[in-house]
């Protein structure tokens, strides 16, 4: 009866061994890129923007609403803290919670504002947007 | 009606007998091919059901090498070495995928089919494919799978597993060093390329070596190329960039067209049909097409030249045995693999990549002494027409190089380049029977380039090159580096060049009063700076030093084998090598066209169709050293062998930035996370979420600036806007949406070339400018849009 062995054998081997490879291959890599803090994963960010970016040149009139869009892409579910403020003194502010990948719509009131330059920042972070206030 | 009906059961005859052959005797007859499809299939939907990334390797892999191979098997034509015949397998399945999409894209509209690339139009069309390659297999007896992996042993597979520990290493250290700006794997992964190819070169160094070159060899370069590809959130080099933004586009559209605005690269189809149908059929994303499917094919380059080199070539009918495989190695990792187009650009100019890899194929073809004359000429067709596709330029450079090779490669065999005259009728006679390139191939040549790039396409890759050369002539004298100047000598020149070329711009009132402050390039201390300059002399003497070995093995093949034994050289070498050094050396030195094709990318195109003369050439050396007999033989032998080895060493360690990270210098981004190259080239995730906002949202005729670097990201997602790559305040326009990178705001480093122009300099960036001006739009705190 024949057997198996030598070179037999390791034309099973190889390929089971690559099959095993192959279909661990998820376990396998998160246990390595874990070994060694690497990733490739898209970097965690949250943006905010004008809705209307020419807004940015035109300017809201004061006393009107200014439209922002904040968007999460930090991986995971977030509250944001935004707050509008004026030459430091606090216009307006508010708190949002999104999941992950979702971008919302938030409308500033700029009641109590005067003309000049409103900001609009996430708080606890450098993420600020501006746009100029006009006389209504 | 009958003539129909005869024929349907003519085939249904056929099919019948098929399926009878396949079940004659005790057990049915599967073919290498049938079961190769069939684990596909299942391999492909198992990894699916367990959500594996690996989800397009089987696919991905199958279309790689099953097309190639059936066009090998129809013309009964292969390679005795296992590495060549993979080689050419892939570089046809190109050609056959390339073809496929082309004609799908052209014909599917007419007949019903407005998005041919889309997948169940691709999956029908490949499953057809699929069924011809098997019954012609079948009808031919030459099943594409065992005609290419006749021979492969297990202890193969073993050896290019182990050898795929190198490229493991490469992608972990990518991640380490995206993830946490840590080098330290990636550098000992690169050390350990570097070391094992030189270890290769010793070991390999007796002609009965049983080193497993060839897959060290691969694994080794795809291991320096993913060192690269992989780096950043997004694509990593400046090519690429535009590139990616061309396939998605035919991605999105589900059809190629003919670009109606000649944009060359939307007129190849290796940017275009090519990654649709692999996205299409086998789910290859966009990123990882660019990332990890491109440096796998360009991995084979290498591979290709040392097929090529190792072999006795074709045309040699007696007096020479195998080049050792050392010798053949050393020359292929310091002619290609130390190449710094290989190691740094290429990954990032994807057509080119892929082109290059065939015309190393179309070389190899040429050489090959165990490929048929014939079937070697219909090959070397094959490629030239697939190249014609796949690169405008390496079409272009292939055609005139074909077209140069032939007339000396004539006159070299009717004898009139020195050979004397009483061998000249047994030289013209010997050369007849021998040579490859004639006028056919010529003419294919010249057709495919100029047919598909200005006859069908009618692309614009030209026309830069000529308006340039009609004005400046070849511009051997004009200087072909960018000047890094001061700020102050920038302000006065820009202040000319402003009003010739943005004379429309409306600036912000008082820009002219900001001036600028020089901010230096980032680069690696170096462990022993103070022996940076003694190392940057040493890489310049190997580098150049090579040219000039290349030169004198021509020449030692000419007049020393050539000229009185004719059967040791072929009219093909001396026509390719000649026009190799001719055009590498106008690319070289000529300021005009170095502007639109880097002469580190030419001296690839050179070494490719010099590799042969220089293995020819230091393998009769080697053998010298090896047979000499005299008192000091064996320790000549070992210093001689030992400086080879380290100008090998030397022109490696360089490229890979081993050299800068040591001796201090501006390391490539596959080893750190901070040098110049790094800041310029990786693209983060911010970075490439405000390029998408910028698309999404500023339409044209508004206008977009950046820096020079900025726009990397920009031309990944292109929108309507007009682009402007500078954002010197005086040239900033009111109106304009201007874009802040990383790299400007966290490095307060921005960059500025005048436009076609040789000036170049790095400044302190004017946040405080675009504070006063203008209003922030858009913001991820690493990037920013003001208005």
């Amino acid at each position: 009866m024949s057997r198996i062995v030598g070179l037999g054998s390791s034309r099973i081997i190889v390929p089971l061994v690559i099959v095993i490879l192959v279909l661990a291959f998820t376990p396998i890599s998160r246990v390595l890129l874990w070994t060694v803090n690497g990733s490739f994963a898209p970097t965690p960010y949250s943006s905010l923007a004008l809705r209307f970016p020419s807004d940015g040149s035109s300017g809201v009139v004061k006393g009107k609403p200014v439209i922002v869009q904040l968007t999460n892409r930090t991986g995971h579910v977030k509250t944001y803290h935004w707050s509008a403020t004026q030459k430091g003194a606090l216009i307006s502010l508010g708190e949002e919670t999104l999941d992950n990948g979702r971008t919302t719509t938030i409308v500033i009131p700029s009641r109590g504002a005067v003309t000049g330059v409103l900001r609009i920042g996430i708080t606890g972070t450098n993420i600020f947007i501006t746009v100029p206030l006009l006389k209504s | 009606m009958r003539t129909f009906r005869t024929g349907a059961v003519a085939r249904g005859t056929y099919l019948l007998s098929l399926t009878a052959r396949h079940f004659r005797g005790r057990r049915p007859r599967v073919s290498q091919t049938e079961i190769w499809l069939a684990v596909a299939v299942v391999s492909s939907v198992a990894l699916a059901v367990v959500h594996s990334p690996l989800v397009p390797l089987p696919g991905v892999i199958t279309l790689l090498l099953v097309p190639g191979a059936t066009v090998m098997s129809i013309l009964k034509t292969r390679s005795a070495s296992t590495a060549a015949r993979v080689v050419l397998a892939v570089c046809l399945s190109l050609m056959v995928i390339m073809i496929v999409g082309g004609v799908a894209s052209l014909l599917g509209p007419h007949l019903g089919i407005a998005h041919p690339l889309n997948p169940w139009p691709e999956s029908v069309i490949w499953f057809i494919i699929a069924v011809v390659v098997l019954v012609i297999g079948d009808v031919n007896h030459r099943d594409p799978v065992s005609w290419i992996f006749e021979g492969l042993r297990t202890t193969h597979v073993v050896g290019a597993m182990a050898s795929g520990l190198l490229v493991v290493f490469s992608i972990l250290g990518a991640a380490q060093l995206n993830h946490s700006g840590n080098n330290l794997l990636a550098v000992f992964a690169t050390t350990l390329d570097v070391v094992v190819l030189l270890a290769g070169i010793v070991g390999g160094l007796r002609r009965t070596s049983q080193w497993h070159l060839n897959s060290l060899l691969y694994s080794a370069s795809l291991a320096l190329l993913v060192s690269t590809s992989l780096r950043g959130a997004h694509l990593y080099g400046w090519d690429v960039q535009h590139e990616f933004a061309v396939a998605s586009a035919t991605l999105r559209a589900g059809v190629w067209v003919v670009p109606a605005n000649h944009d060359a690269y939307a007129s190849m189809l290796s940017l275009t049909v090519l990654p649709a149908i692999l996205h299409s059929l086998v789910k290859l994303r966009l990123l990882a097409f660019f990332q990890l499917f491109v440096p796998a094919i360009l991995a084979l380059l290498p591979l290709a030249v040392f097929s090529t080199v190792r072999g006795v070539p074709r045309w040699i009918t007696s007096g020479r045995t195998t080049p050792r495989p050392g010798v053949a190695l050393a020359v292929v990792v310091a002619l290609i693999v130390s190449g710094v187009a290989f190691a740094s650009e290429l990954t990032s100019i994807t057509r080119q990549a892929m082109a290059l890899t065939m015309m190393a194929a179309l070389v190899m073809v040429l050489f090959d002494r165990t490929m048929l004359k014939r079937s070697a000429q219909i090959v070397i067709g094959l490629l030239l027409v697939a190249i014609s596709f796949t690169h405008y330029s390496t079409s272009y450079l292939t055609a005139a190089i074909l077209f140069f090779a032939w007339p000396v490669s004539l006159m070299w065999s009717r004898g009139l380049l020195g050979t004397p005259r009483e061998k000249i009728d047994r030289h013209r006679r010997e050369m007849r029977s021998r040579n490859i390139i004639n006028g056919t191939l010529v003419g294919v040549a010249l057709i495919a380039a100029f047919g598909w790039n200005l006859g069908i396409t009618r692309n614009n890759a030209l026309t830069n090159p000529i308006s340039a050369f009609t004005a400046k002539g070849l511009g051997f004298t004009s200087s072909t580096l960018t000047k890094i100047i001061s700020p102050n000598q920038f302000e006065q020149l820009f202040v000319r060049e402003l009003k010739i070329t943005d004379g429309w711009i409306v600036p912000v009132p008082n820009s002219s009063s900001v001036h600028l402050v020089a901010a230096p390039y980032l680069k690696s201390p170096g462990m022993v700076p103070s022996l940076n300059a003694w190392w940057d002399e040493l890489s310049y003497l190997s580098i150049e030093g090579l040219w000039v070995l290349l030169g004198v093995a021509l020449l030692y093949g000419l007049f020393r084998l050539g000229r009185r034994r004719s059967y040791e050289y072929s009219s093909d070498l001396v026509g390719l090598a000649a026009a190799g050094l001719v055009l590498g050396g106008i690319l070289r030195f000529s300021g005009t066209f170095a502007a639109y094709y880097d002469p580190n990318r030419a001296a690839i195109v050179t070494a490719i169709l010099l590799g042969a003369p220089l293995t020819l050439f230091l393998d009769d050396i080697v053998s010298f050293l090896y047979e000499v007999g005299n008192f000091h033989r064996d320790r000549v032998r070992r210093v001689l062998l030992g400086a080879g080895t380290l100008v090998v060493a030397v022109l490696i360690i360089g490229v890979t930035g081993l050299g800068d990270l040591f001796f201090g210098g501006e390391a490539p981004g596959s080893v750190t996370a901070r040098d110049v190259q790094a800041e310029e080239f990786t693209v983060s995730t911010p970075e490439l979420a405000t390029a998408v906002w910028l698309r999404n949202n500023v339409k044209s005729p508004n206008i977009v600036q950046s820096d020079f670097l900025g726009q990397v990201i920009l031309l990944s997602e292109p929108g309507s806007y007009g682009l402007i790559p500078e954002i010197v305040p005086p040239d900033v326009d009111r109106g304009a949406y201007i874009y802040l990178s990383t790299l400007n705001l966290a490095g307060d480093f921005t960059q500025v070339q005048i436009p076609n122009g040789p000036y170049q300099i790095a400044y302190r960036s004017t946040i405080g400018f675009f504070n006063r001006n203008f209003d922030i739009v858009y913001s991820t705190g690493a990037t920013r849009v003001y208005h």
